[in-house]
């Protein structure tokens, strides 16, 4: 655990700085936003223009997070110290798991602070783009308890979602390592099957999870007016799927990769 | 128990044979020279008992052990390129390696540091290559791990620097515990370290022994042996 805690630490000296230039560029781009937002707002499609462009840094997240897994690993490879790394008395896990965790944290910072903006912005809009306006009537109707409890279930499956996506990464570099001179292409080429293989079979994987206790998402129907309860099946096959995936991507480290 | 014994050992890379067929057996508490030319294998030999590459087939087994995470914290290993975090100060490599294993002696390591005169609070990504080789003599001595392995350590670096690392090699190597395995093909300047040498050409190896016996029985230095054997 020592150990483990050790490369956790490591993961993140080495990437703060990334993450804090990207804080900077999030918080900038929404206090942008929020400044332009009450003249924006009344414009002729303003709300929509804000509405947009409140989703800009999510966007830019959704795309970091296909991303961070391959370029984590490949820093190692590039700058040679995988040979150093993978000397150290730790499992292949162990390694991966530190990376992904910090990797996890670093995107829902940005995330979280992403999310402070578009309140912000919304906040300083005088009109809201109806979607908007829906979400947050809809939000409203939900007790104090249902909403704290829906908050933690989606942002436990949003975590777990970019977690899974983060290990598909993962697992891609390190089977494109075996054979190092085409590495990139094989990389892709697993990324591609992986995520064709989890589209295919992710309703499958769904309904046979449905059998199990699954978190639940709080909603109210507007028309007509009834409480539901919406079971979150991704979130065991998410779960399984990356502990599976930095399983399997860890042994390999530790046997087959030519560091 | 040997520290190292190796039956068999072969690797393959695709189509290139890196190893063809090794049967080494190494006593504990020796320094050993693996001496061989550019691509004889020893890079990949070293490789394999420190755990970063499987052999495509034989059986490796380190300190009495298979190799595996468990045996990689009884062995220091030295690669031949440099494999550091640059941004990292000395004292937090050092600090670092000390929380990944548990026999890294930090007063040591820091007498090490002062002894290689390097500044501790200098970023790794200013230090030169003779400064970068001596931080990897500094992580890897400073560790009482039964098991030292060293590639190339000489490779690159200013003659000042050499000197300096083969002393603290001669000076650190606790005898009798300690078993380290140096691979070079700069056989001159480190011949008189050597207790055992095991010659490789071309994945095979072609000569091995005492290194007093072999010159003897040849009449010749290790060097001379190495330009005739490889």
């Amino acid at each position: 655990m020592k150990r483990w805690w050790s490369l956790v630490k490591k993961e993140w000296r080495s990437s703060w700085t990334v993450v804090l230039l990207a804080l900077v560029a999030v918080s900038g781009f929404d206090a942008w936003l929020a400044f332009k937002a009450p003249v924006w707002s009344v414009g002729i499609n303003g709300g929509l223009a804000i509405g947009l462009s409140v989703i800009l840094p999510f966007v830019g997240i959704a795309i970091a997070t296909y991303v961070i897994g391959y370029l984590t690993m490949r820093n190692e490879w590039r700058d040679r110290t995988s040979l150093r790394l993978l000397s150290y008395p730790a499992s292949g896990a162990a390694i991966i798991s530190a990376k992904l965790l910090v990797a996890v944290f670093a995107l829902a910072l940005i995330a979280v602070v992403a999310a402070a903006g578009t309140w912000l912005v919304t906040q300083r809009s005088l009109v809201l783009p109806p979607d908007i306006v829906q979400v947050t009537e809809d939000i409203l109707q939900l007790k104090p308890w249902e909403r704290t409890l829906d908050i933690m279930w989606l942002v436990a499956c949003l975590i777990l979602g970019a977690a899974f996506i983060i290990a598909v990464g993962v697992f891609s570099f390190v089977i494109g390592t075996i054979a190092p001179r085409v590495s990139g292409l094989i990389a892709v080429i697993v990324y591609g099957l992986v995520g064709y293989l989890t589209s295919a079979f992710a309703p499958h994987a769904m309904y046979v999870f449905s059998f199990v206790p699954n978190p639940g998402l709080i909603v109210y129907r507007t028309v007509p007016r009834v409480r539901e309860v919406i079971p979150l099946l991704p979130f065991w096959p998410a779960l399984i799927g990356t502990i599976v995936l930095v399983w399997v991507a860890g042994k390999i480290l530790e046997s087959e990769v030519d560091a | 128990m040997p520290a190292i014994q190796l039956t068999g050992i072969h690797k393959r890379y695709f189509r290139s044979h890196a190893l063809r067929g090794i049967d080494v057996s190494i006593d504990k508490g020796k320094i050993v020279g693996l001496l061989g030319p550019n691509g004889a294998g020893k890079s990949t030999l070293l490789k394999i008992c420190a755990g970063l590459v499987s052999p495509t087939s034989g059986k490796a087994q380190v300190l009495g052990q298979d190799i595996s995470t468990a045996t990689k914290g009884m062995t220091a290993y030295i690669p031949d390129i440099d494999t550091f975090y640059s941004w990292m100060t000395v004292r937090q490599a050092i600090a670092f390696e000390n929380s990944m294993f548990e026999d890294l002696v930090l007063t040591d390591a820091m007498d090490l540091v002062r002894e290689l005169r390097l500044d501790p609070d200098n970023k790794i990504s200013s230090l030169s290559r003779g400064q970068r080789g001596r931080l990897k003599l500094v992580l890897a001595m400073s560790r009482h791990a039964e098991l030292v392995l060293m590639d190339e350590p000489l490779s690159g670096i200013d003659p000042p620097s050499r000197t300096a690392i083969l002393e603290t090699i001669a000076d650190r190597y606790r005898a009798g515990e300690q078993t380290i395995i140096i691979s070079t093909h700069e056989v001159l300047e480190s011949e008189k370290l050597f207790e055992d040498v095991i010659f490789l050409s071309e994945g095979r190896t072609v000569l091995s022994g005492e290194a007093d016996r072999l010159r003897a029985e040849r009449g010749k230095s290790l060097n001379e042996i190495f330009r005739e054997v490889c």
